[in-house]
């Protein structure tokens, strides 16, 4: 089953190459929209953990086991992220994460196209309400901050 | 139990009431048992969000799909699903041949699925909810598939939308001029919610005043149009009344006019993801159907 929340507490741990080095950590998280998407709706911000800032070019996604840059999903329109699949989010971090609490924030979001830029301002001018959308509305509006609080072991 | 053959307005209830427990605390089985204790004989499911590994599903979970739909008396009614056409950044319109894609493999899916009514959203391209631009190519594309595979694809006339607008006007004209059963109408029974918060803020489209988008005498003359409804509703009282839209003269109009098809709920108020709240609710709504319709 899933946690309620979106950043999910299973799957929080850091990640480690052949010789036991930690080179990174990785955490799960679910999409709590009531749909899934294709990879191309998804909208990808910074990572951040304790005020540490990984970009989205510092995170791969790993969705139904097939690792993508945030990029690459951009570029998917057939590939399809199911609402119960938690997708696990990789970081690259020599070291890793050090042992206790940490305080993580995930930048996510996701496009749609039924109704008006979800989160995107009102415009107050209601002659703007028939017009065409401006297209840069749908840049990187649909991003919301997630937070958690997690231990590492 | 057989389900027994009323013809006009049936119970149903649309899967995406229990978004909020979707996964966390409810199944698909958990859903349809909630179903059949309220006597709803009707289901629709949001392809993007119901079907594991949508768009292909696996033998398996086809399986189950069909046990669950014998085991709970429930008729596949109305497979949501959506034309997505702000598919790829910069793109507000996704063009007809992607978009044709995506609809031909959500028709033949719904078929294979058992259901004969899509609630086919087009995206749309401003605030209050205009269509995209090329959505008559797109809907003239599939509808040779449709009738093969006998599905009806009906775009959701959903709040702000009015049952008098330009919008719905050129969907009936549309299904005038092509003579089509495999295009129609959903209507959502939002477009008639007359009660109000008191500090709700501006909604384009919606009338300032109070009023609602729609009347349901509006509903007359669409009803050879319409193949499916939600049953929006946002709060149902402890006396089983609706308290924002007026649903013993919507369901009238429904049954004065020989309507038959389904009522599939869709709740829309708060609470979603507290255990057992919408199924409550669920619950109230389904006993003022069922004491409005007489059965």
């Amino acid at each position: 089953m899933l946690e309620r929340q979106n950043i999910q507490t299973r799957g929080f741990h850091n990640v480690y190459d052949e010789d036991g080095n930690a080179i990174g950590f990785q955490l799960c998280f679910r999409s709590t929209y009531y749909k899934g998407v294709w990879l191309s709706q998804v909208r990808v911000g910074d990572l951040i953990v304790d005020g540490e800032v990984f970009s989205r070019e510092d995170q791969t996604w790993i969705i139904n086991d097939v690792e993508y840059t945030p990029d690459e999903m951009e570029k998917l329109g057939t590939i399809h992220w199911h609402i119960l699949d938690v997708a696990t989010i990789v970081v690259k971090k020599p070291g890793g994460l050090s042992q206790g609490y940490h305080d993580v924030t995930v930048n996510f979001g996701t496009v749609s196209s039924y109704g008006p830029a979800r989160f995107a301002p009102q415009p107050k001018d209601k002659s703007e309400w028939d017009k065409p959308f401006p297209i840069e509305v749908f840049s990187m509006l649909a991003v919301r901050e997630y937070h958690n609080r997690m231990i590492i072991v | 139990m057989a389900t027994p053959a009323i013809k006009g307005p049936k119970r149903g209830v649309s899967i995406y009431s229990y978004s909020g427990e979707w996964g966390v605390t409810m199944n698909l089985e958990d859903c349809f048992k909630d179903i059949y204790d309220m006597g709803a004989t009707g289901v629709e499911i949001l392809a993007n969000g119901h079907i594991d590994n949508y768009p292909q599903p696996t033998n398996e979970w086809m399986d189950n799909w069909f046990r669950l739909c014998t085991k709970y008396n429930i008729t596949p009614v109305e497979y949501g699903h959506w034309v997505t056409s702000r598919l790829y950044r910069g793109i507000m319109e996704l063009n007809t041949e992607e978009s044709l894609r995506m609809l031909k493999q959500d028709i033949i899916l719904a078929h294979r699925l058992g259901f004969t009514v899509l609630r086919t959203k087009l995206g749309v391209i401003d605030w209050i909810l205009t269509p995209v631009r090329n959505w008559r190519e797109i809907i003239l594309g599939a509808l040779d598939l449709a009738e093969r595979y006998n599905v009806c694809m009906c775009p959701e006339i959903h709040q702000p939308t009015a049952l008098s607008s330009k919008m719905v006007a050129d969907y009936v004209e549309f299904i005038d001029k092509y003579q089509t059963k495999n295009f129609g109408l959903n209507i959502d029974f939002g477009t008639f919610q007359n009660v109000w918060s008191k500090d709700r803020p501006p909604i384009p489209g919606v009338p300032e005043d109070g009023s609602p988008c729609s009347y349901p005498h509006e509903l007359r003359a669409l009803l050879p149009y319409i193949h499916a409804c939600h049953a929006k509703f946002n709060n149902m009282s402890e006396d089983f009344q609706e308290t924002t839209i007026p649903y013993p003269e919507i369901i009238k109009e429904f049954v004065d006019g020989g309507w038959d098809g389904y009522f599939l709920s869709e709740y829309e108020g708060p609470h979603k993801d507290e255990p057992g709240f919408v199924s409550e609710q669920l619950k109230r709504q389904h006993v003022m159907m069922k004491r409005i319709l007489g059965y």
